[in-house]
């Protein structure tokens, strides 16, 4: 799955993403011990200060404890993610996985010139590289441009842009604050790969641009 | 996805819950667009209605096939994966899938937010397998062809819609150009997006010139050279894998 690729956004923004995954690889390591690595791994996660994290069932913390993450994580928990906003949590972050040796695959979706220096500032050589590579088609179709930062965070898709527009609307008008907002769009994406503090940020610039001039770019006309 | 009239007051909570508009306000009226609704199950899990009207209910194939791809809950029976999509650069440390020489390619259709009929997913999979490229074993998308030599998916699925799905395959480096113009030239004849990504393992033996970084990795120059609009966004896979004696269901 490619759940976190394909964020959008500006190398400003995007600069303050980065979701870090580990996962086991089926039928070549996902052995007896993979329940505790994967707990070790949230363990080591956590001490970073992540802004989210989660396992697709497992729960995710913009709605669940990690002691209730911890007790659901089980042998079919594909992969367990935490956000980020900064390479130096992230470095930190591989350092100590690194020095774990657990050996389980290690992912950092971000932007990758980037993810090359922290990686490389860890002490850690890429291995392979995945690289969005733009959306092709019926462009028309897609939300408008300024919706698309908050609403690719959810790569599952779950994130509509008609919520999106709510939130926005909900803010502008003071019924909710940036924060209320963005974390009431993260509870729709269930791995906790939702960056509630980049969205934050977002829905602010949104709210601000709005106020000056009416927003434009692709899919406007849906 | 089922909507209870009976129960359903008409108070449009539900309404912005739906990625792909399925449930709309029909003068007044709420109503449940089962033909558009891709069974993601997000107006359920919102938990929105205040009296209980969305449930859930049984699927049957081939409808059962939409939430397969679009609730990020259900588990393929070719992956045994929760998701529509598989490990790919994820694990490559760990299973090799692509190595040096060799590009892994993720074309997944309906994404981000528009949803995609499989009669679409159909024609991105005609057009990649005449190219040569082998369509990667055990993913959602593969399992529902019946023929990977010709891309053509089973014929009871093709009315089906999805939030998107993941056309997986690896083919030599040396095919992407062809492959990027053969991918141009489907999006035309489809009606909805695609989001594009290809994935390379370092290659450290190679000379960094303009196309290749000092891990042999491609430049953003590469991609632009075959029209493409890269972003500053991937997933780097660290290399910290390793196979152990006891992985099972491989």
């Amino acid at each position: 799955m490619t759940h976190t690729n394909h964020r959008e956004g500006t190398p400003e923004s995007l600069g303050q993403d980065f979701v870090v995954m580990f996962m086991p690889a089926k039928g070549y390591n996902n052995d007896a011990a993979v329940v505790g690595k994967l707990r070790r791994a949230l363990d080591i996660y956590l001490r970073h200060r992540p802004v989210n994290a989660g396992a697709i069932k497992a729960g995710y913390l913009l709605a669940d404890s990690p002691e209730q993450m911890k007790r659901i994580i089980a042998e079919d928990t594909p992969m367990i993610h935490a956000v980020y906003t900064t390479s130096a949590q992230v470095e930190a972050v591989l350092r100590d996985l690194k020095e774990a040796d657990m050996g389980i695959s290690v992912v950092v979706s971000g932007p990758v010139e980037e993810v090359a220096r922290l990686s490389e500032r860890a002490g850690i050589r890429r291995h392979s590289v995945e690289f969005s590579l733009g959306v092709l088609g019926r462009r028309d179709l897609l939300a408008p441009a300024h919706l698309r930062p908050l609403i690719t965070m959810c790569g599952h898709g779950l994130i509509s842009r008609s919520l999106a527009e709510e939130v926005l609307g909900d803010v502008r008008t003071g019924r909710s604050t940036p924060e209320e907002g963005a974390r009431r769009l993260g509870l729709q994406c269930v791995c906790g790969i939702f960056n509630p503090e980049r969205a934050a940020r977002l829905i602010r610039e949104a709210v601000a641009a709005t106020a000056a001039a009416p927003a434009s770019g692709d899919g406007e006309a849906r | 996805m089922r909507l209870d009239k009976g129960l359903c007051t008409d108070c449009g909570l539900c309404l912005v819950t739906c990625p792909v508009g399925a449930l709309r306000d029909d003068g007044g009226t709420v109503i449940l667009d089962l033909d558009r609704c891709v069974e993601c199950h997000a107006c359920f899990r919102s938990d929105r209605c205040p009296v209980g009207a969305l449930e859930q209910d049984e699927l049957a194939w081939p409808r059962a096939v939409r939430a397969m791809f679009s609730d990020p809950f259900g588990k393929h029976p070719s992956t045994q994966h929760m998701g529509r999509g598989t490990e790919e650069v994820k694990t490559n440390d760990v299973t090799n899938l692509v190595t040096p020489g060799t590009a892994g390619i993720a074309i997944e259709p309906g994404r981000p937010g528009v949803g995609a009929s499989l009669r679409d997913l159909e024609k991105i999979t005609r057009t990649l397998a005449p190219l040569g490229v082998t369509f990667a074993p055990k993913t959602p998308v593969t399992s529902l062809m019946t023929d990977p030599t010709t891309g053509a998916l089973r014929p009871d699925i093709l009315d089906e819609r999805v939030l998107s799905a993941i056309v997986e395959c690896t083919a030599p480096v040396e095919l992407v150009p062809a492959i990027v113009r053969a991918l141009r030239e489907v999006a035309g004849s489809l009606d909805t997006v695609m989001s594009v990504a290809m994935f390379f393992a370092a290659d450290r033996d190679v000379d960094p010139d303009a196309d290749r970084d000092t891990d042999g990795l491609p430049t953003p120059a590469y991609f632009a050279g075959l029209g493409l609009e890269p972003s500053i966004w991937g997933k780097t896979n660290m290399g910290l894998g390793r196979a152990s004696q006891g992985g099972v269901g491989r």
